[in-house]
């Protein structure tokens, strides 16, 4: 055997590791893959019997360990894709989009991670629970970062709304209280998570979309999660730290069809103090 | 920092950042941390959090590819060995690079120009050819390191074209070829033994045993299509026992259990396999 030849097959070898479209030539038109490369006859038919699915696979392996950071941001879909063994697989899937993203950031990588997994499970219906997981996981490391960044706390005296007057309530301004998010799930995602993580998931029992309303704990740590309706969602989105009561209120009767008393909105206000979502402070208009 | 005793065998852990709350909160159970080369060359800072004795790990000489490791790299992996006083350094007999001699007849996107960067060590080609140039490498890197090396053994996902030589008697014509010591990673010989279908525990005998200066303990992720190394979970029996059979006839100085892979391992465990590993070195006097 010529001294080189060992060198080449790392070569050839290394080749299948990182670029996908020639193992994928190699399976396909060995005799075009090798065509360039000097290998005597016992070692071009030993090439020819290498098992390329092995390959994919270990492919697949280094892809997923070079993903680990993943643990940290994604456990749950992580023990979702051991627990239905389709892990490996999943990440050969996902290294040709690897290998285009290699200089990109974490976020970046993380982002496309997400979006490969939802294109995959979309049409399997078997892994549902994964596609509702990882965008839940996702919405969560998002807030996280975002309630790690803020700086939320109002500098502002803050009262309870109960206490007050209904003119005087409308004068003051209503502020959001941590970083939330909203999103449609199939199920409650903050319970299948917690599931997944404590070793109690059995299966995924989905059904209509419900909004469910993500909220970071102050300190970036832990996530709240509970089911709600889309007229606290857009209550929600109306309040920006500087409308008052009454402009929230003046907003979101805009936009809605059945337009109610503004009275009525003053429980929407009250409940969300109670919940922690917002807080109201007097502000500099009276 | 005080250095890694010499005469009773170390207990230390593959350094994550989890390992290292887990280990700053159990001082007494954890005698060192293993930590890669390749997180201090691109985050420094990490050693400054470190309070414990160091092994140095490394993956980026690929002893057995192509690729010369740069000079660049060799002066950093100097300058940490001289920063955190490691007995010695640990480096995979693995190739991490290859050279790229043809670019094919498929036009590449990946680092055109560059060598093949697999960004994971693969076992190499196993024959007389390689241990020789094994063997030059060991002789140029420890020269150039002035620290001892030792080669670890990768495991075996799938044989390449080319090997004449079975794993052991591919280390053990390096360690008769040149005096260097051995990282015995039990897991990885475990995953070897699983492809190539020899009984691990007979097999181990077949290694120049006399060298053996660490050993690694992992987890293995049994599957359908294989057995892969994983270092989120704890290992199975078996690598337990080759342990122990280990302990009979050799002396390492340390053991270094690796899991690092996942934020999610239990500290609970990490603890039990400690005083586990413990255990089995009191009972064997090793």
């Amino acid at each position: 055997m010529h001294d080189d030849s060992g060198i080449q097959i790392q070569e050839i070898l290394s080749r299948c590791l990182v670029d996908p479209p020639f193992l994928e030539t190699l399976a396909t038109d060995p005799d075009r893959a090798l065509a360039p490369y000097l290998l005597s006859a016992q070692l071009l038919s030993e090439l020819r019997k290498l098992d390329l699915r092995r390959i994919k696979t270990f492919s697949g392996f280094i892809g997923k360990v070079q993903h680990n950071h993943l643990w940290d941001t994604l456990p749950a879909t992580l023990t979702l894709l051991k627990r239905y063994g389709i892990e490996l697989d999943l990440f050969g899937l996902f290294r040709p989009i690897q290998f285009s993203t290699r200089a990109q950031s974490r976020a970046d990588q993380l982002g496309r991670f997400v979006a490969f997994v939802l294109d995959y499970s979309r049409a399997k219906p078997q892994f549902a629970a994964l596609a509702c997981v990882v965008r839940y996981e996702y919405l969560a490391s998002g807030l996280k970062s975002r309630a790690g960044d803020s700086n939320v706390t109002p500098e502002r005296l803050t009262v309870t709304p109960a206490d007050l007057s209904w003119p005087a309530f409308q004068r003051h301004i209503p502020v959001l209280s941590g970083v939330h998010n909203l999103g449609w799930f199939g199920c409650d995602p903050g319970q299948l998570v917690n599931c997944i993580l404590d070793g109690t998931f059995t299966e995924y029992v989905g059904g209509n979309s419900r909004l469910f309303l993500l909220k970071a704990a102050a300190d970036g740590g832990g996530i709240r999660c509970f089911e709600t309706d889309e007229l606290t969602a857009l209550m929600l989105s109306l309040i920006d730290g500087r409308r008052t009561v009454r402009a929230v209120i003046t907003a979101a009767r805009a936009r809605i069809t059945a337009a109610a008393k503004p009275r009525t909105f003053r429980d929407f206000f009250e409940q969300a103090v109670n919940a922690g979502l917002i807080s109201i402070s007097l502000g500099a208009s009276k | 920092m005080k250095p890694a005793p010499r005469e009773k065998p170390s207990v230390g852990l593959a350094y994550s950042s989890t390992v290292l709350r887990f280990a700053e909160a159990n001082r007494e159970e954890v005698d060192y941390l293993e930590v890669p080369f390749e997180l201090l060359r691109h985050a420094p800072d990490t050693i400054e959090h470190i309070d414990f004795p160091i092994l140095l790990h490394c993956a980026s000489l690929s002893l057995a590819g192509s690729v010369a490791c740069s000079e660049q790299t060799l002066s950093q992996i100097a300058y940490w060995i001289a920063k955190t006083r490691t007995p010695w350094l640990g480096e995979h007999l693995a190739y991490i690079t290859s050279k790229r001699t043809e670019a094919g007849p498929i036009p590449e996107e990946y680092a055109p120009g560059e060598p093949y960067n697999i960004g994971y060590t693969v076992g190499p080609v196993m024959n007389e050819a390689a241990v020789e140039r094994i063997a030059k490498s060991i002789e140029r890197y420890g020269g150039r390191l002035q620290t001892p090396l030792l080669i670890e053994n990768s495991p075996i996902y799938f044989e390449s074209p080319g090997s004449t030589l079975s794993q052991s008697k591919f280390i053990a014509a390096i360690s008769e070829r040149i005096d260097v010591g051995l990282l015995l990673d039990l897991s990885h010989f475990y995953l070897s033994s699983r492809l190539i279908g020899y009984d691990p525990l007979v097999e181990l005998e077949e290694l120049p045993l006399s060298k053996v200066v660490e050993v690694h303990l992992s987890g293995i992720d049994e599957r359908a299509d294989g057995s892969w190394d994983d270092h989120s979970c704890a290992a199975p029996k078996l690598v337990h026992e080759m342990l122990a059979h280990l302990l009979k006839i050799a002396r390492p100085r340390a053991v270094t259990l690796e899991y690092n892979w996942s934020s999610r391992f239990p500290h609970s465990l990490l603890k039990d396999e400690l005083q586990r590993v413990r255990a089995l070195l009191q009972e064997t006097n090793a």
